[in-house]
């Protein structure tokens, strides 16, 4: 009866384990159907959705560096592909022998690439752009863990021809100076996203009927540069810089009418092709100079004294100053003259270049209007060209001006400009009174090679009257007729104005003007009557001479005298034969100034409605395709002046 | 010499489904290695797992002439050997991934643990078929099983392989409760379990391993870190919803998102290219395997034939819940073995064993009553 009731009992204790042990087991097999059922049956959508995530993935196709051109088409900057090496760190077995047969290939010790190739497990650059005798070289060693990839290149055929304003990219490809950082992000663009499908290694799959899409260039950039131009501008800066020992020197060239740079040189020059190293002092040659440093103008800011005085109609031309013979002191402070003079006209401050006279009128113009003019030139604001670190130069705000400031800024001191921006202001009165933005990059270029689009202010602000900018245009152009001080800047059978400028520099140390540092500045444009360039040459501490004149002057001679030709510009003064061509020869009649101004005009004209009247008016036919034809320059200057759209705002209509 | 009533009671119904799992297991493999027999022929996983299945099948029949009986008294021998031999490899074990599983003999290597598994069996189901031992054994009677199970799993625990642990471990729980086990003392265990676990959690585990208790709580935790296996083996096995892909058609297995996909992951290739369908056919079929192994034990003539088949049934049992649960997201991960479907050839050897050793049994139930 007890061992029936304990085997009851035990009975009873095992049927609970075992049903303890079968609900366990079945729950288990359950729970992992209900759960299975729940992820491939009822959430299926959800599963499949990031199913399809891991696998598909946008792909943008590689797009290389954009090219850049010059104006006439010259490829001043493109992209080569070149291998670069690499290693897995993980992957090189024997290092040590890995970087002996590297050594005599890429020329280095082999300790040094030893080092680099057991620095990381992971990825690490050996060496990056070789050579293709390199490449082919390394890839017959067939080494482990060594891998060789394509890079692009950027490469710089006309070197250091224009090369702070081309500018330079780095190792990577992105542009650290000049146009390759301004435009950057257009020739960088182009990068076409694409759907394919990865693997779970992250790679690429590409079906056999649909290959993968190969690298493609992104925009090119065309700039308003003519490295014709540009390298003769660098030539005769260089001549001059040597010769007088300066350290640094810049000059620009620009069109008129479209205020397009045409050369932009800065020296000591500067190759794109070797990659400045920032850790070496004294690596700013990559700078540009032109548009970022700024210095005292001196005399040449005179001729936007004399603007604003004549347009204000505080001044006429002829009226006379005295000029205190060469030295007085005017408001507590003693203003000299290189030379001294008694009475001068307004024209003959100008050419004898009188500090004194100078600061007299910008007194009795006033600091307001004086200020309001500086502004209206541009200067103390960026002239908005499309290259990076632009500078405003140093001006003092109006509220601290005294009045030995606006003395001495009638004659170019107390104040900071920098070349870019002289010479867009000279740029006002060679165009007729109108003020508007530098352009250096003409168009960007798709990659199919169209123009996709003209990067081009098309408005222009009037600043002075059109008969203001004449007055002055003459005055001008006294300086450099014989007894003017820019005399050495006339090219031979060519007008000029311009306006040198001998600046003291401020001594960084004492705070005040060196006895022996001056910028020699020359700024003006060419032919005198009919502008087609203006040209600014800044020389930097010149040693020998000091004299704008002197020193700046022969730069922008020859410049103009090799440049204004090339541009179909052919001296035209009275007495000046050039040596006659073969065509022209027979059919060109003696010009005289005169009826050389008057075919312009001409040709102006007809230029608005050329075929009309070219058709219908059958005895002019002749000389005005002559006159055309000789004035290549002329057609693009009369359609740019049709584009230009003169707006006059509030602060500019005050002006008059 | 062999009877006739042993052919006579050969289970044939095991052999079939066991060829049913076998082949799933075939046909999985070789679409996770697909990819990778095309790219080197020469390196043929296929064929391995082929002639581990053939040498593991020939050891089977060869074993099913020794009488099960004759283990009893070699048992303890056995597991000599394997402690020894788990020793060894925690000394001179071949070193992959961090971890010392693999043996190497004469050219080829296994991994002791597997062998461990069977011979727990054997020894626990000599020690609790013995006279002294009732059902409901007390306390006193339950430490040296204890003690015989917790040696080898210590060892296993060092190389460190978790997953095998775990198999051992629970298939040693599976036999103990089988025999049975008082209320209080299951009773006990639980309470002993919840106060272990804040430290456990604190300083036993290591941090991998709590990112994927972790993960289980937030499926969508860190999903390209520690979150990685368990969402792409989801997103395998839900983007094959009811029908499957079809055969060599599962992207996430091709294409290499599926990780360790001819081991512990082989489940989701086969739920991605079978579905649903294919998936309930696989575990229906392990479930028929474990109901015919249950059904051995209760026709056994003895005890410790009985065990034997508990035992291989817990075994196999154990490893299919922990892998498919896993592989499901719903247990942690941890690396743990798909019983005849995933690639390995000590898995293999060792479950055919294990198998075999079930077979024995049902061959041999009525045997003595003739001799």
């Amino acid at each position: 009866m007890e061992r029936r009731e304990e085997r009851k009992s035990l009975n009873s204790r095992y049927c609970t384990c075992r049903t303890l042990f079968q609900v366990m087991v079945i729950g288990c097999l359950c729970a992992i159907v209900v759960k299975a059922f729940t992820i491939q049956v009822i959430q299926h959508s959800l599963w499949v959705r990031r199913a399809d995530a891991c696998l598909d993935t946008k792909f943008t196709v590689p797009a290389y560096r954009g090219t850049i051109y010059d104006r006439k088409g010259r490829v001043l900057a493109y992209s080569v592909p070149q291998c670069s090496l690499y290693a897995f760190g993980t992957h090189v077995k024997e290092p040590a022998k890995t970087a002996a047969l590297l050594s005599p290939i890429l020329g280095e010790p082999a300790g040094a690439i030893r080092k680099r190739l057991t620095a990381s497990n992971h990825f690490e650059w050996i060496k990056r752009q070789l050579t293709d005798q390199q490449a082919a070289a390394i890839r017959a060693l067939r080494e482990p863990g060594l891998s060789l990839t394509n890079e692009y290149k950027r490469f710089y055929p006309y070197r250091q021809v224009g090369g702070q304003v081309v500018g330079v990219v780095n190792i990577d490809g992105i542009g650290i100076e000049g146009v390759e950082k301004s435009l950057d992000k257009v020739l960088r663009s182009k990068s076409v996203p694409v759907c394919a499908l990865r693997d779970g290694g992250r790679r690429m799959l590409w079906l056999s009927d649909c290959a993968p899409p190969q690298p493609v260039e992104s925009c090119g950039i065309k700039l308003s540069l003519d490295t014709f131009i540009q390298f003769v501008t660098e030539s005769e800066l260089a001549k001059a810089a040597q010769k007088y020992q300066a350290v640094q020197a810049e000059a620009i060239v620009m069109d008129v009418q479209t205020r397009q740079v045409l050369a932009m040189a800065n020296y000591p020059f500067f190759d794109p092709n070797i990659i400045p190293d920032k850790k070496v002092p004294g690596q700013d040659i990559a700078r540009n100079h032109c548009i970022s440093d700024s210095f005292e103008p001196g005399s040449t800011f005179k001729i936007f004294l004399m603007s604003a005085a004549i347009n204000e109609g505080v001044f006429h031309e002829f009226n006379s100053i005295y000029c205190e013979n060469g030295r007085c002191k005017l408001v507590g402070h003693f203003i000299k003259d290189v030379h001294p003079h008694g009475w001068l006209t307004l024209q003959e401050i100008l050419k004898f270049s009188s500090n004194i006279g100078a600061a007299k009128i910008a007194l009795t113009l006033g600091s307001p209007k004086y200020d309001s003019y500086i502004h209206a030139f541009g200067f103390g604001s960026l002239t908005g060209i499309d290259l990076p670190g632009e500078c405003k130069g140093l001006l003092r705000p109006l509220k601290l001006w005294r009045p030995i400031d606006l003395a001495v800024t009638g004659f170019g001191q107390s104040i900071g400009v920098t070349a870019m921006q002289l010479e867009n202001a000279v740029d006002v009165v060679a165009s007729g009174g109108l003020f508007g933005s530098p352009i250096i990059v003409d168009s960007i270029i798709d990659p199919r090679g169209k123009k996709s689009r003209r990067l081009r202010s098309l408005d222009a602000l009037r600043i002075i009257r059109k008969t203001t900018a004449g007055v002055v245009r003459d005055m001008m152009e006294t300086v450099t007729q014989p007894g003017g001080t820019g005399v050495e800047a006339v090219p031979e059978g060519f007008m000029v104005a311009g306006k040198t400028g001998t600046a003291q520099v401020m001594d960084k140390q004492t705070k005040r003007y060196s006895t022996t540092n001056y910028t020699a500045v020359f700024t003006g444009f060419v032919p005198a009557q009919n502008p087609k360039l203006v040209i600014t040459v800044v020389v930097h501490d010149p040693h020998g001479s000091i004299y704008g004149g002197v020193v700046a002057g022969p730069v922008f001679r020859n410049v103009a005298a090799t440049v204004l030709p090339y541009l179909g510009v052919m001296p035209s003064l009275p007495g000046f034969k050039p040596e006659p061509t073969l065509r022209e020869a027979k059919t060109l009649p003696k010009h005289s100034k005169k009826a050389a101004f008057k075919k312009n005009v001409v040709a102006k004209s007809l230029g608005a409605k050329r075929k009309g009247l070219a058709k219908s008016v059958p005895g002019k036919k002749e000389t005005v395709r002559r006159c055309v034809g000789k004035l290549p320059p002329a057609r693009t200057s009369v359609k740019s002046e049709g584009k230009y759209s003169v707006k006059c705002s509030k602060p500019a209509a005050a002006l008059y | 010499m062999m009877d006739r009533r042993l052919i006579e009671n050969f289970d044939w119904s095991i052999i079939w489904t066991l060829s049913a799992i076998v082949c799933i297991g075939l046909v999985s493999i070789y679409s996770a290695v697909y990819p990778q027999i095309q790219a080197r022929p020469a390196n043929n996983l296929f064929i391995k797992q082929l002639i581990w299945l053939a040498v593991g099948l020939g050891i089977m029949c060869a074993s099913l002439f020794v009488n099960y009986q004759k283990l009893k008294s070699i048992g303890p021998w056995l597991y000599g050997i394997i402690v020894f031999l788990l020793a060894v490899v925690l000394a001179v074990g071949r070193d992959v991934h961090g971890s010392k599983r693999w043996l190497e003999i004469g050219g080829f290597q296994f991994q002791p643990s597997e062998f461990a598994k069977i011979i727990i069996i054997i020894q626990l189901a000599g020690y609790f078929s013995s006279q002294e031992v009732a059902n409901f054994p007390s306390i006193k009677k339950l430490i040296y099983p204890l003690l015989l199970t917790i040696v080898p799993v210590l060892l296993v625990l060092a190389e460190p392989d978790l997953g095998s642990a775990i198999a051992l471990a629970s298939t040693a729980g599976f036999m103990i409760l089988f025999v049975g086990v008082r209320w209080r003392y299951i009773a006990i265990v639980l309470l002993a379990i919840i106060p272990l676990l804040l430290p456990v959690w604190q300083r036993v585990l290591k941090p991998y391993q709590k990112q994927r208790v972790l993960i289980l709580l937030s499926p969508d935790r860190d999903p390209l870190g520690a979150g990685y296996h368990i969402r792409q083996s989801k997103i395998a096995i839900g983007s094959g919803m009811l029908w499957g892909k079809g055969f060599l058609k599962g992207t996430q297995n091709k294409l290499h998102f599926l990780p360790e996909k001819q081991t512990d992951f082989i489940f989701s290739v086969w739920a991605e290219e079978w579905g649903f369908v294919g998936c309930a056919t696989l575990i229906l079929l392990f479930c028929l395997l474990i109901f015919l192994m249950l059904r051995i034990a209760a026709r056994s003539r003895d005890r410790f034939g009985s065990l034997i088949a508990v035992g291989v049934g817990g075994l196999i049992m154990c490893q299919a819940l922990i892998n498919i649960g896993m592989v499901l997201g719903l247990l942690p991960v941890v690396g743990i073995t798909l019983p005849f479907v995933s690639y390995g050839g000590s898995s293999i050897i060792a479950l055919c064993l294990a198998v075999g050793l079930a077979e024995n049994v049902s061959m041999r139930r009525y045997v003595f009553q003739t001799r």
